[in-house]
């Protein structure tokens, strides 16, 4: 579960220190939890064409579910609920969910 | 686990592995012994997923659990008989095994999940006590009171294992830990408890199949409402049968799945058990939820935050001689020096990671990672559940 402000973008940067001309492969291995996130912009390896090499790149947190987030960024706006109420209404939408899914 | 009978004589492998009354229709799993990925598995393994403890029955007892067998391959469950038409011409693998989940459902007396326990029995006593029949006595775990907890699930297990196997199927005990709260770091909080289930394979995988509760997915193990939000599945590793079902220092044979093990959920998709509380037997036309609710009822959201999953990106390289730090849009950086990104933790490559999420540690690259301990490495899980994984309070991790 991620809390309101970690759901989105992440822009981060990898910054390696190494030794000048090295070929530095990278590898890297997402998984998911009830927020689904994808990383972008990792390349697979890295020449060192210095002694640091900076690379930027993203992890993105998608909501839980597209519809409920906008409410609840309505209803936060609108000064209805606070970002600790987060947590709690994901995990009542998510049992919702759960049993709108059980057909008995 | 049940401890085996030593009465009489013992049904021989080769009358286990006979296929009676004419083929496929009275022992539709045995087709599945042939598929390809299913013999490139453990050849003593297969033995024992085969047979299980049912080489072990007296033939009184293997008489017994034909009948079951053939009566439960055939039940349906919720009221409808299955075809025989169906076995005979198009085995439906999936249905025969919903079949016999439900048979056993049905069968087994209603205990609750959170009651007393009742010890695990043999399997020869289980189907000698008439469970399944025409006339079921009264299971002796109940003593004869009134909604006394009756057979436990691994009672249940152990009679839907040796039903399977009987019809030829392969079979591997399972297990699924619940917890309210908690990490496995610090360990867990709250009741934990114990539900067994069984893997069942055809169609060139394992299938989960829960006799006690009837679904097919361990995280349908856990009621949606309940106060239970960590599950933790495992298999039963070893060519014997398990002596205990709990972890105990002298039974290591129990293994949990990592991220990449497959836990064959597809008949929980495909059936959609309703909710426990929703059904009723078709045996006693009881309704289940009678007994109370399944699994303990949290009234409180905010009680229930300590969702189960835990997200992350893992990032490494086999490179010698370099070192790894991150840094986040507000400038902050954790690496071997700082420790500044809220959350972030750098652990030094080579140091142990301890208490953690076994299935995190067995996913590929962790276990390459593991291997590689001598290489400069890198590992970045973005951990959206932190207490799952990684010390309490981690958003960040890294190791070089």
């Amino acid at each position: 579960m991620a809390e309101w402000d970690e759901v989105g973008s992440h822009e981060l940067t990898l910054i390696i220190c190494g030794e000048s001309g090295a070929l530095v492969p990278l590898e890297s291995e997402a998984v998911w939890g009830h927020h689904s996130l994808s990383m972008m912009g990792l390349p697979r390896d890295v020449l060192l064409t210095d002694e640091v090499v900076r690379i930027p790149f993203s992890v993105i947190i998608r909501p839980v579910d597209a519809a409920f987030h906008l409410q609840f960024k309505k209803m936060l706006r609108h000064g209805l609920v606070v970002p600790g109420d987060y947590l709690p209404m994901v995990d009542q939408f998510t049992a919702a969910q759960a049993r709108s899914r059980s057909p008995g | 686990m049940p401890q085996r009978e030593s009465v009489g004589q013992r049904a021989t492998s080769a009358e286990l592995n006979a296929d009676h009354s004419g083929a496929d229709t009275a022992r539709p799993g045995v087709s599945v012994r042939m598929e390809a990925p299913y013999r490139r598995l453990d050849c003593e393994l297969r033995a024992y997923w085969e047979c299980g403890e049912n080489a072990d029955l007296t033939p009184p007892q293997h008489r017994i659990l034909r009948q079951r067998a053939a009566a439960a391959a055939r039940y349906g469950g919720s009221g409808e008989r299955i075809q025989t038409e169906t076995m005979g011409s198009r085995r439906e693998h999936g249905i025969v095994v919903r079949s016999v989940m439900e048979f056993v459902h049905h069968a087994m007396p209603r205990g609750d999940i959170e009651g007393s326990e009742s010890p695990p029995r043999p399997l020869g006593r289980i189907l000698e006590t008439g469970v399944g029949g025409r006339c079921p006595v009264s299971p002796p775990d109940a003593e004869g009171r009134r909604g006394a907890p009756g057979w436990v699930c691994i009672n249940a297990t152990v009679f839907a294992g040796a039903l399977l196997r009987e019809l030829g199927y392969p079979v591997r005990e399972c297990n699924v830990y619940l917890a309210q709260s908690g990490s496995f770091e610090t360990g867990l909080r709250g009741a934990v408890y114990q539900e067994t289930a069984l893997q069942v394979w055809f169609s060139g995988g394992w299938h989960w199949a829960d006799p006690y509760l009837a679904v097919y997915d361990p995280a349908a193990t856990r009621d949606d409402r309940s106060a239970y939000k960590i599950d933790r599945p495992y298999f039963w590793s070893r060519p014997t049968p398990p002596r205990e079902w709990r972890f105990t220092a002298t039974e290591d044979g129990w293994r949990p799945f990592s991220l990449d093990d497959p836990l064959g959920t597809g008949l929980q998709q495909r059936f959609q058990p309703p909710p426990i509380a929703q059904r009723s037997s078709s045996v006693t036309g009881e309704r289940h939820g009678a007994h109370g609710p399944r699994v303990k009822i949290s009234q409180f959201a905010g009680e229930r935050r300590t969702g189960t999953a835990t997200s992350g990106v893992f990032i490494r390289t086999r490179c010698d001689r370099v070192r790894f730090s991150l840094r986040d849009r507000h400038g902050r950086v954790t690496g071997t020096e700082s420790q500044e990104i809220p959350g972030g933790v750098h652990i030094r490559s080579g140091a142990p990671v301890p208490h953690i999420d076994p299935r995190i540690a067995g996913t590929h690259l962790f276990r390459r990672l593991d291997q590689t301990r001598a290489d400069m490495s890198i590992s970045k899980p973005y951990s959206l559940e932190p207490s799952r994984c990684w010390p309490s309070g981690t958003r960040w991790a890294l190791t070089s």
